[in-house]
Parts: structure tokens; C-alpha cells; sequence
């Protein structure tokens, strides 16, 4: 996501008048929109609506915002659940002083070893997700056929943020432990709904070697490969689809990062199988440099066969 | 309530794991942000329909992001970009079709909403129930702090201290110590601060 041009900055004390609902129609629209569309904007917001919830918890708003807090602010459940959260969470840390180094609630830790917690933790991400998000999403790009997994609505993002904090709350101790879980062949760690087949295409040499090809089955929603790249001398790219009997272009993607890989820099992607036939493919792959200008980085054919 | 809403939602086909994964790339634009773009467009949508009054913001933020998905399955491309504008135009279609919904329904029951004539649950005066919810936060907000690392638990308690009147200073200096911007600190300490909150929440939960 982007920041913000300056003719769409906006004032801190804004941002407090657009929490409290005393903005105007048109100036509260204009929030609206940067509060989604400006990185800067949302990272602002949300620093100031943290301020402002802890200022009322500690009493230290002026009359006026306080009653605009309490007839406004509060009309919201989940704003309330804002309020409830900060006023354990400020006692919390007044309690103590503004001393970090002994932050307990009622001056007694919970007498748990670093060591156990990382476990605890390794086991609890191996057996309630049975694949951490970061594996989940590196597996992701190694698929080749596309297979229908219906995701709840209302689940995904609940589920995907649970994930990720218990990724970001296991510190790296507890990672390197799951890994080392993982390669002593944790049989929790594979999940039998993910394929584990990547169609890799290797960039075209002048020695021919036989085509690369790709079975799609009916109802499959994308094709994912991985294209491996000789350098990774660019900061984005550009993957063009063409049907080479046409040179018709069937389908194109921008501003795709390189990935490190182990050894070998790739790129990945995901190619929507209702824009593939059974023939042959060539894809183009176009670095872009610092400046802006375009050069072709690799080629890759491949041949596709429906079934 | 809002109980054609919910049957709306329900009735919808479901989104397939590889539209998902389009939709994560989409809103990474180039970028591999493993879920965190996604995580914080849906946090992003759901204060945004939260406060344009809606009552049911989760429902419309996976409203939003599901209708790009179909999007971008059906067109393989959305040329309109940076995505997160794209994002916004989508979430005023989704308000303003919620708004013409909760017109043409009838009230199931009559649901006062704290404010102007009501005190907020938090500043009634406390009950045994609720002071048994409160241990229980105190419980659980002790249990996550615990998960956190060290230097995160330091970092949010100093941020957020008191700092009667030299907040601003202090956060400054800390900023200077750590050898980043204010805004890349107050950013950081949001992120722990809302991994706390949910952390919390998924605790009460469970218990």
C-alpha cells in the first residue's frame, strides 16, 4: 500500500475531530477514504485513536471531549471493547511506574520458563494450525493444479490473524524450534490438502530440451509457477502471456517482486486457468530498473493440456 | 438486528483458497508481506464501516474484500491501483447497498444504543459480573504480556506511560534511542498494543 500526496495531508488535531464525529460531511468523507486508501493516514489514525481511548481512561480529556467521547465514541460495540481493553491495559502499565522491566498486574509473574513457552507455543502452532501461516504461504506458490477449498467468511481474517500472532508473539527461538520440529519429520506439519507439486519452468537456453507441460483439470480456479531467473538484477517485473501462434497477448501481470529462493531467484505466479487452452505458451518476464525502463530478463514456454 | 444481512452472508457463494491467494498478491502489489497487507486492509475496513455507524463491520469488511476477490478470479486484473484505493471504492458501494438494506427492514426488536441517553456499560456502576469480567482481563492481559518478548513489553510500557504533559518529549527521546521516526515507533507500538487486544480477546474466549 502507498502513502499520501501532500494535497491530501491532514492534521493531527483532524483526525482527533474525525474520531470524536465533530468533522463536517465532506471533511469526515475525505477521511474516510484516507483512512484506507493512505498508509500514512491509517498508521495516524490509529496512533491517535489510542491516544485519545487512554486519555478518557485517564480522565485527562477536557469536558467537551469527554461528553463527544462518551455520546459519539461510544456508541459502538466494538469501540467499547476498544475502552473495556484500555483500562486493563493502562492500569497495567501505570501500575507499575513506567517500569518496564517488571511489568506484572498484581506484582507476581506466572512462574513459566522461557523454554516452555516456546515449546508450548512450537506444539500449539504445530497441532491447532497445523501449518504456520509463513509455511502455508510458501507452499502456496508451489502449486500446480488448482484444488477448491472453501474458506468460511466470516473465519478468514479471525483465523489469518490468530496465525499471525502466534508467529509474531513465538520469538525466534520458537521458530528455529519448529523448524527443527519440522525436520525431524513432524508428520503434523505436512497437510494432505495442499499439493506438494511446483511446476518450475527453467528459462529458455539455446539447446532445445523438451517443453514443459501442465495438466489442468476442469475446475481448477489458477495455474501457480514458479519462472527461475539466471540473475535477480531487478527490482520488479513483468510477466506477459502470449499465445505464440497469434502473438496475441492472453494475459499480463506487473510489479511483481523477485524472490531470494535458496540458491536460485524466482519469480512466482498465478495464472487464472480460465484464460489457458490446451496448446502452447510463451511467457515473457520484463525486468523494470531503478529508472523506469523496461528490458526483457527471461522467456519460458510451456504447454498446457486441459482435461 | 440485522437478520437479512446475516442471511445474505450466508447465502453467498463460498471463496476458494486460490482466489484468496490471488486477492493476497493483489494487495501485496509486488510486495510478499505474508498476510500483513491483507490483516491490515480488513482492520482498515472494518473501523471504517464501525464508524459510519454500521452494525455489522466484520460482515461488511469481508464483504468487501470477498467481492474483489470474485474480481480478480473472474478478470485475472484490476487495473485501477494502488489497490488500497481500489478497496475503498468497493467498501462505499458495500455501505451505501448495507444502508438501502437496513431501510427496507423492520427492527426485530428494539436495541438501545449507549450515548447521549445511556451511560456506557464501563461507567455503570460495577457488578459482581462485571467485576468478575474484569479479573478476567486482568488474567488474561497477565498471560499475554508474558508471550510477548522482552524488548516488546518495554518498548509498549514506555510508550504508553503516563506521561502527564511530556508524552510527545518522551516518545521523541525514545524514538532518538531506538534511531527511528515518531511515526514508525507509534506504528510499532499500535501493532503490539492490537496484538495484546487480540491475544486478550481469544483468551476470554477461550475461558
Amino acid at each position: 500500500m502507498k502513502g499520501l500526496a501532500l494535497h491530501e495531508s491532514v492534521h493531527d488535531s483532524q483526525l482527533v475531530r474525525y474520531l470524536l464525529g465533530l468533522l463536517s460531511d465532506d471533511e469526515a468523507e475525505r477521511v474516510d477514504q484516507l483512512s484506507i486508501s493512505s498508509d500514512e493516514v491509517a498508521s495516524r489514525l490509529r496512533i491517535a485513536e489510542d491516544d485519545l481511548v487512554d486519555a478518557y481512561v485517564r480522565g485527562t480529556l477536557d469536558e467537551e471531549a469527554a461528553g463527544r467521547f462518551v455520546s459519539f465514541y461510544l456508541s459502538s460495540e466494538r469501540r467499547r471493547q476498544k475502552v473495556k481493553f484500555a483500562r486493563t491495559f493502562v492500569a497495567a502499565i501505570d501500575q507499575r511506574g513506567g517500569s518496564p522491566k517488571s511489568l506484572s498486574l498484581r506484582g507476581t509473574t506466572i512462574p513459566r520458563s522461557r523454554t516452555a513457552w516456546r515449546l508450548a507455543a512450537a506444539a500449539a502452532m504445530l497441532l491447532v494450525a497445523g501449518l504456520s501461516l509463513r509455511e502455508y504461504l510458501r507452499l502456496r506458490t508451489d502449486l500446480t493444479v488448482a484444488q477448491s477449498v472453501s474458506i468460511g467468511l466470516s473465519n478468514r481474517a479471525s483465523e489469518l490473524e490468530r496465525q499471525l500472532n502466534d508467529a509474531h508473539l513465538a520469538d525466534a527461538e520458537t521458530a528455529r524450534e519448529l523448524e527443527r520440529t519440522r525436520a525431524r519429520g513432524s508428520a503434523g506439519a505436512s497437510s494432505p490438502s495442499l499439493p506438494a507439486i511446483a511446476l518450475v519452468l527453467l528459462p529458455q537456453t539455446r539447446a532445445m530440451g523438451p517443453i514443459a507441460t501442465i495438466a489442468v483439470p476442469d475446475g481448477a480456479h489458477f495455474v501457480e509457477l514458479e519462472l527461475q531467473l539466471e540473475s535477480s538484477d531487478f527490482a520488479r517485473y513483468q510477466a506477459v502471456l502470449k499465445d505464440p501462434g497469434t502473438n496475441r497477448i492472453v494475459w499480463r501481470r506487473d510489479k511483481i517482486a523477485a524472490r531470494a529462493g535458496d540458491r536460485i531467484p524466482t519469480v512466482a505466479l498465478s495464472i487464472p486457468a480460465t484464460v489457458l487452452k490446451s496448446q502452447h505458451y510463451s511467457l515473457e518476464l520484463n525486468g523494470t530498473n531503478a529508472s523506469g525502463e523496461s528490458e526483457m530478463a527471461g522467456s519460458y514456454v510451456f504447454q498446457v493440456v486441459r482435461r | 438486528m440485522h437478520v437479512l444481512i446475516q442471511e445474505a452472508f450466508r447465502q453467498e457463494p463460498s471463496f476458494t483458497k486460490f482466489a484468496f491467494n490471488r486477492l493476497l498478491e493483489w494487495l501485496d502489489d509486488g510486495e510478499d508481506s505474508r498476510g500483513e497487507t491483507y490483516l491490515d486492509m480488513h482492520r482498515r475496513l472494518v473501523t471504517y464501516f464501525d464508524r459510519r455507524g454500521r452494525p455489522s463491520p466484520n460482515e461488511l469488511a469481508d464483504e468487501t474484500l470477498n467481492r474483489i476477490g470474485k474480481t480478480l478470479e473472474r478478470d485475472g486484473i484490476i487495473e485501477t491501483t494502488p489497490p488500497a484505493r481500489y478497496c475503498y471504492v468497493v467498501a462505499r458501494f458495500v455501505m451505501l447497498e448495507d444502508i438501502r438494506r437496513e431501510r427496507r427492514q423492520v427492527p426485530l426488536e428494539f436495541e438501545p444504543r449507549a450515548g447521549a441517553s445511556g451511560m456506557p456499560a464501563a461507567a455503570r456502576t460495577e457488578t459482581g459480573d462485571l467485576f468478575a469480567a474484569r479479573e478476567q482481563r486482568l488474567d488474561c492481559l497477565e498471560c499475554c504480556l508474558q508471550k510477548l518478548a522482552p524488548d516488546q513489553r518495554d518498548l509498549i510500557v514506555e510508550y504508553y506511560r503516563d506521561g502527564r504533559g511530556q508524552r510527545i518529549e518522551q516518545r521523541r527521546d525514545m524514538a532518538k534511542r531506538l534511531g527511528i521516526t515518531m511515526n514508525a515507533l507509534g506504528i510499532r507500538a499500535c501493532r503490539i498494543r492490537g496484538m495484546l487486544e487480540a491475544c486478550v480477546a481469544a483468551c476470554k474466549k477461550e475461558r
